[in-house]
């Protein structure tokens, strides 16, 4: 039983890795490795997001697709720098759809352990 | 569509051979580009605010303030070069490039972002002109959306975006305002048989995805060799889609949608301008599934120079070839006489000089295998009566040409005679596309 809860105690740890969780303009996202995952919630989103990939050049740009809505979103950080855990960057989201593409700024994303 | 795709990926020439990754996000104000007389030199230009491409790690971030930017397009065989004040870029082309195809493209105050995930193009004007065809499109927006390949997190490329489209496409009019429609017109010449088709369309939406088609388009059009004219209102058309589907392919999605569809309630007007007739549709619903083609129609008004004929309330199933034009009569009917079952509550004629006409009601008309079963209520001498006819029916295509063969009645006071019944249609059903002989009635199509 001990080796059980200390298995399970690991469990939040390995899966849900945070690279950036972020939060503003009504939105509540949160990235995670090491299997690249966006969850976003807010603005009529409560989505993990699909084929989510990043870049990192003069921004670094995590982006995806949600199904309900059907829509594309850009998670663009102002991150620069080789960050440390606990820096905070300005960010914005681009979401893009059918109904058209409204970019959400005002957005502060906290770089996490990973 | 297919072509506003293509357009898309025309808008940037280096995405032509871009091998892995690209991003494009443009805000184009002005883009015209006109292929040269001899296939070079100058092309156009190209006015934008913004660009922002990442095209395999080379990254380019332009505001284009003051209209520093604002570039002169120009065309070799196989390079697009734009000059600007400040100094010159350009893409190679492939020899076989898609551009190669385009003769003139029109663009105004138009965003585009184009990446792994997706497409999403809006503007308010676009023009797609090449001399055998030409599509124009006012406050549109397009937006495909990437589908996940079978590895995980793997996705088609934006250089695949046909496969992308091909599963998720939404053609919509929210360029300015949510609920806006947008403007379709297209106008082609079939290079084979030199048909000439126009069409005008205002689109609520036509959306794909990887099993369905529908398309809202509260006012369609469409006129085929100028005289030929189909326009309805609130088309509003769903439909199966095949999904194995990895293309654009609208032949094969037209062909399927015909296969298994569902069109709601809608007026149209057919007009034929070579033979002066006019069709007014009230159609409560056309489905075809299973090979059958149901059809209930509130009520219908054929009009010619000589006659008018209405129809109310008709019931009609039909089967229906996976093969068969709808839009083609003599195909149509091919299937019919194979089987079909029809219900009318009333057809009525009328003429200029006979404006009280006459009139058949309740008629049920069914066809197996080309037997064919006709009933109806007849008026005769005063006295309503119920009239069945039975006989042989077939199809002359190459006349184009319905031939009714009777081989049995039953009228009034227990007659039974085919000769008082085709002496009766002569005196009462007189157009100039019916001819009688004998027990034979030709209907000219």
């Amino acid at each position: 039983m001990k080796k059980l809860l200390i298995a399970l105690s690991l469990v939040p740890t390995l899966s849900f890795a945070s690279i950036y969780s972020c939060s503003g303009s009504g939105f509540s996202v949160e990235v995670t490795g090491p299997a690249l995952e966006m969850k976003i919630t807010g603005n009529g989103f409560n989505s993990i997001a699909q084929n989510v990939s990043s870049s990192s050049t003069f921004d670094t740009v995590i982006s995806g697709n949600t199904v309900s809505p059907a829509a594309t979103l850009k998670l663009i950080i102002k991150d620069s720098s080789f960050a440390n855990p606990g820096d905070r960057f300005n960010a914005s989201i681009q979401v893009s759809s059918a109904s058209g593409v409204r970019d959400y700024t005002g957005i502060t994303c906290v770089r996490g352990n990973d | 569509m297919k072509k506003i795709i293509l357009l898309s990926s025309l808008l940037l020439a280096s995405q032509v051979y871009a091998e892995n990754k690209l991003s494009v996000d443009l805000t184009i104000d002005n883009l015209k580009f006109q292929r040269p007389v001899k296939g070079v030199g100058k092309a156009g230009i190209l006015v934008f605010k913004t660009a922002n491409v990442n095209n395999n790690g080379i990254v380019l971030n332009l505001n284009n303030v003051n209209n520093f930017f604002d570039s002169q397009i120009f065309i070799r065989p196989t390079f697009l070069g734009f000059t600007t004040q400040f100094g010159n870029y350009g893409f190679t082309l492939e020899e076989n490039s898609m551009f190669n195809a385009i003769n003139l493209i029109e663009l105004q105050n138009s965003k585009l972002i184009l990446d792994d995930n997706q497409l999403n193009l809006a503007g308010e004007n676009l023009a797609f002109i090449n001399p055998d065809m030409n599509v124009k499109l006012n406050n549109f927006r397009l937006y495909c959306q990437s589908v996940a390949t079978t590895l995980p997190g793997e996705t088609a490329p934006p250089t695949d975006m046909m496969k992308n489209c091909a599963s998720f496409l939404t053609l919509n009019g929210t360029y300015n305002l949510a609920n806006d429609q947008a403007k379709l017109a297209y106008n082609g010449v079939d290079k084979l048989t030199g048909d000439k088709t126009e069409l005008e369309a205002t689109v609520k939406t036509i959306d794909i995805r990887k099993d369905s088609l529908s398309i809202k388009m509260p006012k369609l059009k469409s006129i085929s060799n100028d005289s030929y004219i189909i326009s309805a209102s609130e088309v509003d058309l769903k439909c199966k889609k095949d999904p194995e589907l990895l293309d654009l392919d609208i032949d094969k999605m037209t062909k399927d949608c015909l296969n298994q569809m569902k069109l709601a309630p809608l007026k149209a007007n057919l007009i034929d301008n070579s033979v002066k007739t006019n069709f007014a549709l009230d159609i409560k619903d056309i489905t075809v599934k299973d090979k059958i083609i149901y059809l209930t129609m509130n009520n219908g008004t054929l009009s010619d120079p000589l006659s008018t004929t209405s129809i109310d309330n008709m019931l009609l199933n039909c089967k229906k070839g996976e093969d068969t034009d709808v839009l083609e009569l003599t195909q149509v009917l091919r299937d019919c006489i194979s089987y079909a079952r029809v219900s009318i509550d009333e057809v009525k004629s009328t003429k200029p000089d006979d404006k009280k006409g006459s009139s058949i009601k309740k008629i049920a008309i069914s066809s197996a295998s080309s037997d064919l079963i006709v009933q109806a209520d007849v008026k005769i001498i005063g006295f309503t009566s119920r009239v069945s006819i039975y006989g042989k029916v077939s199809l002359n295509e190459a006349k184009k040409q319905l031939i009714l063969t009777v081989t049995d009645t039953r009228l009034p006071l227990g007659m039974t005679s085919v000769n008082l019944l085709m002496y009766f249609l002569k005196k009462n059903l007189i157009s100039k596309d019916v001819t009688y002989q004998n027990n034979t009635i030709t209907v000219s199509l």
